[in-house]
C-alpha cells in the first residue's frame, strides 16, 4: 500500500487531473462572480439554506471556487485546494440529491443560472458527473504528495 | 585493508533524507492541509466581501430581506389531456365546453363565441383555487367534454390548463394544438374575421 502511495508517477497523473478540476472550478465561478444576484436565486431555488444565509453564501462560494481552482492549476498548496474543491463538491452533491428527491425541475446552477433549466436540468447523471469530479479531487488529496507546479519550482530554486 | 562500513547503509540513509527534503508536504500532512484549506476559504470569503463592497452594478445585500420568487414549477396535481387539432368537429360541438386560457386583453381582441375566459397566469399565485372553481363550473355545465385553447406558445397555457383540470378530476379534457392562432387562422379561412 505504501509503495502504491509513494509511487512517483502519481504527480504526473495528478497534473492533468488538477488542471481539469481547477479549470472546471474557475469556469464555474466566473458567471457566479459576474452575476451574484442570479447565483443567489439559484441557491434559493434549492430551498436548503435559511433566507438570511443565502446572499452571504452566494457572495463567498464563487470566490472559494475561483481561488481553489487557480491554486490547483498553478500547483500552489495543491492538497489544500483539492480538499476545498472536494468539500464543495460533496456539499453540491448533497444539495443536488435533495433537490432530486424533492422532484424539483431546475438547473444545477453550476455553470449557468436557472434560465438554463430547460437545457441542463438536474438528473442522476448530474450526480454521477459530480461524483467523478469528487473522485478526482480525492485522488489529488490522497496521492499527489509532491505536486508539480509553481510551489515545487520555487522550492527547487531555493 | 580499508573497510567501508557506511557503504551498505548509504542508500537507505540518503533515501530517507530525500523524502524529508523533497516531500515536505508528506510530513504531518493532515493538519497542515486542513490549515491551508481554512486559509483558502477565509481568504476567499474576504475577497468576496470586499468585491461586493466595491461593486457598482448588481450589488447584493448581505442579508436578503424578502423571500426570493422562485420560478421552479411546484408539484401540482396534473393529469393527462388529449391534444386535438383546431379543425376538429368537437370544437363546434354544442356539448363541448370551450375555455380560453389567454389573458383578458387577448380574449377581448378575439375569441370563439362560446368560449369562457379563464386566464392562466404562469407567474401568478398557485392556481389550486382557480382549478377548484373551474371544475365546479364545468360540473354544473353538464358538458360532455372540455376543450381548452391558449396562446399556442411553447409551453402552451391551454395545454397547462387542460392538464390541471384533468388533475382536478375532470375527464375528457383536450387542448387545441397551436392554440388561439391555429383556431383564428382556421376561422379566417372559413368565415373571415367575424367572431364565431
Amino acid at each position: 500500500m505504501n509503495r502504491w502511495l509513494d509511487w512517483r508517477f502519481h504527480r504526473w497523473l495528478a497534473l492533468p487531473a488538477r488542471w481539469y478540476l481547477g479549470g472546471l472550478f474557475i469556469l464555474a465561478s466566473l458567471h457566479k462572480i459576474a452575476n451574484p444576484a442570479s447565483f443567489a436565486l439559484d441557491v434559493a431555488t434549492y430551498r436548503l439554506l435559511p433566507l438570511f444565509t443565502i446572499n452571504m453564501f452566494a457572495l463567498v462560494i464563487p470566490w472559494v471556487e475561483l481561488l481553489a481552482g487557480i491554486m490547483l492549476v498553478l500547483g500552489l498548496r495543491v492538497r489544500a485546494a483539492a480538499l476545498v474543491t472536494s468539500g464543495l463538491m460533496a456539499a453540491f452533491m448533497g444539495a443536488l440529491g435533495w433537490a432530486l428527491v424533492q422532484g424539483l425541475e431546475m438547473s444545477c446552477g453550476c455553470f449557468a443560472s436557472q434560465s438554463a433549466a430547460k437545457f441542463d436540468p438536474i438528473s442522476w447523471h448530474t450526480m454521477l458527473r459530480d461524483a467523478c469530479w469528487l473522485a478526482i479531487g480525492l485522488y489529488v488529496i490522497c496521492f499527489d504528495h509532491q505536486p508539480i507546479g509553481l510551489e515545487s519550482m520555487v522550492g527547487k530554486r531555493r | 585493508m580499508t573497510v567501508e562500513p557506511t557503504t551498505p547503509d548509504r542508500p537507505r540513509v540518503s533515501s530517507k533524507a530525500q523524502v524529508s527534503s523533497a516531500a515536505p508536504e508528506a510530513k504531518h500532512t493532515a493538519p497542515k492541509v486542513m490549515r491551508d484549506a481554512t486559509i483558502v476559504v477565509v481568504a476567499a470569503a474576504a475577497i468576496g466581501v470586499v468585491s461586493n463592497l466595491v461593486r457598482h452594478k448588481e450589488k447584493l445585500s448581505w442579508i436578503q430581506a424578502t423571500p426570493y420568487d422562485l420560478l421552479v414549477p411546484c408539484a401540482e396535481p396534473v393529469g393527462q389531456a388529449q391534444i386535438i387539432q383546431a379543425s376538429s368537429p368537437l370544437v363546434l360541438d354544442r356539448t363541448s365546453l370551450i375555455i380560453d386560457a389567454r389573458s383578458t386583453s387577448d380574449y377581448a381582441q378575439w375569441h370563439i363565441g362560446r368560449a369562457i375566459n379563464v386566464p392562466f397566469d404562469w407567474l401568478g399565485p398557485p392556481v389550486q383555487d382557480d382549478v377548484t372553481r373551474v371544475t365546479q363550473m364545468i360540473t354544473r355545465s353538464n358538458a360532455k367534454r372540455v376543450i381548452v385553447y391558449g396562446d399556442g406558445d411553447n409551453p402552451d397555457s391551454g395545454g397547462e390548463w387542460a392538464r390541471l383540470l384533468s388533475g382536478g378530476g375532470i375527464r375528457n379534457v383536450s387542448f387545441i394544438d397551436g392554440g388561439a392562432p391555429a383556431l383564428r387562422n382556421l376561422f379566417k379561412e372559413l368565415h373571415g374575421e367575424k367572431k364565431q
